[in-house]
Formats: C-alpha cells, structure tokens, sequence
C-alpha cells in the first residue's frame, strides 16, 4: 500500500489518516496506530527538515509481513542523507547535558527490529521492520 | 487535532502533540513564569518534537528555580518517554 505525501509538516495529519487505513485494511487492531504514528513521523519530517537536494514528494508504504509491519519512505533526485548512520543518544546522561536532537532516530531504533537505508541512482530508501507488540 | 489551555500554572494538553503542532506549544508555554504543571489527561500522542518542547521548559524552570511536573500521562504516552530514557526526568508522576 503506497501513498505519495508532499514533503511537509502539513503532511502529518494524511499520514496519520493513512495508517489507520492500513490497520483497517490488513485487519490489525488500532493500538498498533501509536507506534507506527511515530516512526513514520521522525523519518518523515526528517526528510522535510534534512533535505539537501530533492524537494520533492515522498513515496509512503506499508506492508504487513510474517516479520511484522514494514514501512517505507522513498525520495527522488535526492542528496544522499542516511538516517541510520546518526548517533545514539546516550539516555543515561543528566538531563542537564541532554539535547532534543537525535531523540527522533532512537526513537525509531526503539521500535524496530530492522531499520536500513539504500541509496542509489538518487533514490533514497529507508526501510523499517516494526517490532512486533508484547 | 492539539490543543492547550492555561489556567494559572497549569497547562492542560490534549489531543496530537507532533511535529506540526509544536511550535505552538511552544509559543504558549515559552513565555509562562513558572511553576509549570502539565496535565497530560487528554494527551494522546506526543513525538520527539512535541518532547524537545518540554524539555526546553523543564531546562528554563530549573534554571530559574521553579517546579516543573507533568501529570496524569496515558500509559502510550508515558512510554515514549520511557523509550526516550526520560520517564524518570522532566518531574514526570
């Protein structure tokens, strides 16, 4: 199931009406909303903030597999921007010396199993195997 | 759908804490003196944006010697913090 988002804040609220289609569809029950909500916002409005070259929209999928849901974010003419190369964050320091940033991305590692990104021919891939719930 | 109400010090959130919305977050808290006490009751979902907002206002409360507590946080809500190795920060009860 895959949906074209303009690359914008304004985006969140279609796909947040998207996921919920695709739980309908595939018959998974709602409470898996929450934690694909949010990872497909971190990835999501990364691009919107870190876009160097493609302004362009972004391809949305998600499939439901035996390995758990699998979600995609694919960008055209784009400079190459890896989001699994960024830093963890290190969430046993005082709260004093911790910054917002990179919060997203470990987020995102939080709720996966499998989080890769290809880059070729300036298509950017990531790619996102949700863990599956307790 | 985000909303935010103050009365006095306390803020009640409610509603879609994202990227979209943060900014007004922190519009409406930034200028707040102090002490902050957020009632997360009818918070549904909050992102690493809508955290990054309170945690600028937790680090100016605590500068300025003030209270900051969040209360009354959904279960989903409080595990996002929980991911974020913030649960037992940010005065959260």
């Amino acid at each position: 199931m895959v949906r074209t988002f303009p690359r914008q804040m304004a985006s969140i609220a279609s796909l947040v009406a998207y996921v919920r289609e695709f739980l309908e569809q595939e018959g998974l029950p709602s409470d898996r909303a929450f934690d694909l909500d949010l990872v497909i916002e971190e990835l999501f409005t990364n691009l919107v903030r870190h876009a160097t070259g493609s302004r362009g929209d972004v391809d949305v999928s998600l499939e439901s597999t035996p390995r758990g849901v699998v979600l995609t974010l694919r960008e055209y003419d784009a400079d190459r921007y890896d989001p699994t190369a960024a830093p963890e964050v290190d969430i046993h320091r005082p709260i004093a010396d911790r910054r917002p940033g990179g919060l997203g991305i470990h987020l995102v590692r939080q709720l996966s199993t499998d989080f890769r990104y290809e880059w070729q021919d300036r298509t950017g891939l990531i790619t996102v195997t949700m863990k599956e719930p307790f | 759908m985000f909303e935010i109400r103050i009365e006095g010090e306390t803020v009640y959130l409610a509603g879609r804490l994202d990227a979209a919305e943060s900014d007004l977050a922190n519009a409406q808290i930034a200028p707040l003196p102090g002490p902050i006490t957020l009632d997360c009751s009818r918070l549904e979902y909050i992102s690493s944006a809508g955290i990054s907002v309170l945690m600028v206002a937790y680090k100016r409360m605590i500068a300025g010697g003030k209270g900051f507590r969040m209360v009354n946080l959904m279960p989903r809500v409080k595990n996002v913090f929980v991911y974020a190795g913030l649960d037992k920060l940010l005065g959260i009860e």
